[in-house]
């Protein structure tokens, strides 16, 4: 037991290290958003592209799933299996409605002829919004995974192990998502 | 050792933090706001970093475990390559850009179209 948990946090510390390079491209990316946000090129500014209900609704929504795979973690680690298995199908059908509204919001403004062609500001938050969106999906693909190994293998410390680094990528998500909220919608939506 | 209450306390600050933001610059966008657009920006990005200090204390638990003092040094690394990568940038372009002539005044100078045909 002793030795399962140094495995485990010498695991989510190494997960831990790949969440902070991560972090750097992130940052790349808002410092691109920040920089080219003015660019319009006499196209749509960011506050005539935002709809703030709209994304309030993805905000709630992914914070929501932040909190119920944190849950999931806790049944995890108390050995409840059926309560995990909930919990986690519960942050993949929150994560699936937060995709399908950035999916929906890209159309829109794809539909509109104002896609990433447009100009360079429309490019930088078709790319921010687009990586973040990618790593919801890779993280729901990973979530799949996960439930299929417990209903195999149970909740065997590996597994659990596993679920506390998506637990972990999780959370480091939302605190992007904050990010883009404030930055990229609310201070756009002011349009400065 | 993550706890449910710490959970549910991180959830709440989260939800209220992006409350106030969010009822902020609608108030803003509906002209009943009292802030000037500078201030708003200023307090829009302090509860941005509350609900960065809340998140990463209630669920990523930074500052416990054996290896705190690790990912501690870790993230406040990384917070200072983001602030130099981001912040700097942005001095650097803004101070461009004052520095830069805009294509109308390219176009302007050099006759290449009036600078009426763009509004």
């Amino acid at each position: 037991m002793k030795e399962h948990q140094r495995t485990e946090e010498k695991v989510t510390f190494g997960f831990w290290l790949y969440l902070m390079s991560d972090c750097v491209l992130f940052a790349v990316l808002f410092a691109t958003f920040a920089v080219l946000a003015g660019a319009t090129a006499y196209g749509p500014s960011m506050a005539d592209v935002v709809n703030l209900p709209f994304v309030l609704k993805e905000t709630l929504i992914l914070l929501t799933s932040t909190f119920t795979i944190g849950c999931a973690l806790l049944a995890a680690r108390a050995r409840q299996r059926t309560l995990t298995m909930l919990l986690l199908a519960a942050t993949f059908a929150l994560g699936a409605a937060f995709l399908t509204m950035e999916v929906s919001e890209f159309m829109y403004l794809l539909a509109q002829g104002e896609g990433p062609t447009r100009s360079a500001f429309l490019s930088a938050f078709f790319t921010i919004i687009g990586t973040h969106g990618l790593h919801v999906a890779a993280g729901m693909l990973w979530m799949l995974l996960i439930g299929v190994h417990i209903a195999i293998y149970g909740l065997v410390s590996g597994t659990v192990r596993k679920l506390a680094c998506l637990a972990l990528f999780w959370h480091f998500l939302d605190i992007i998502w904050v990010f883009i909220f404030t930055f990229v919608y609310l201070i756009g939506a002011i349009g400065i | 050792m993550n706890t449910l209450p710490r959970y549910i306390l991180g959830f709440l600050l989260s939800l209220g933090l992006t409350a106030v933001a969010f009822w902020l610059v609608q108030a803003h966008m509906n002209s009943v706001g009292v802030l000037s657009p500078e201030i708003l920006i200023l307090a829009l990005v302090v509860l941005a970093l509350i609900q960065l200090v809340v998140q990463a204390v209630c669920f990523l638990r930074v500052g416990a475990g054996t290896h705190a003092a690790w990912n501690t040094a870790l993230l406040s690394f990384t917070f200072f390559v983001v602030v130099v990568i981001a912040g700097w940038s942005l001095w650097i372009m803004s101070n461009l850009t004052n520095q830069t002539r805009t294509a109308e005044e390219i176009f302007k100078s050099e006759a290449i179209v009036s600078s009426s045909t763009h509004d």
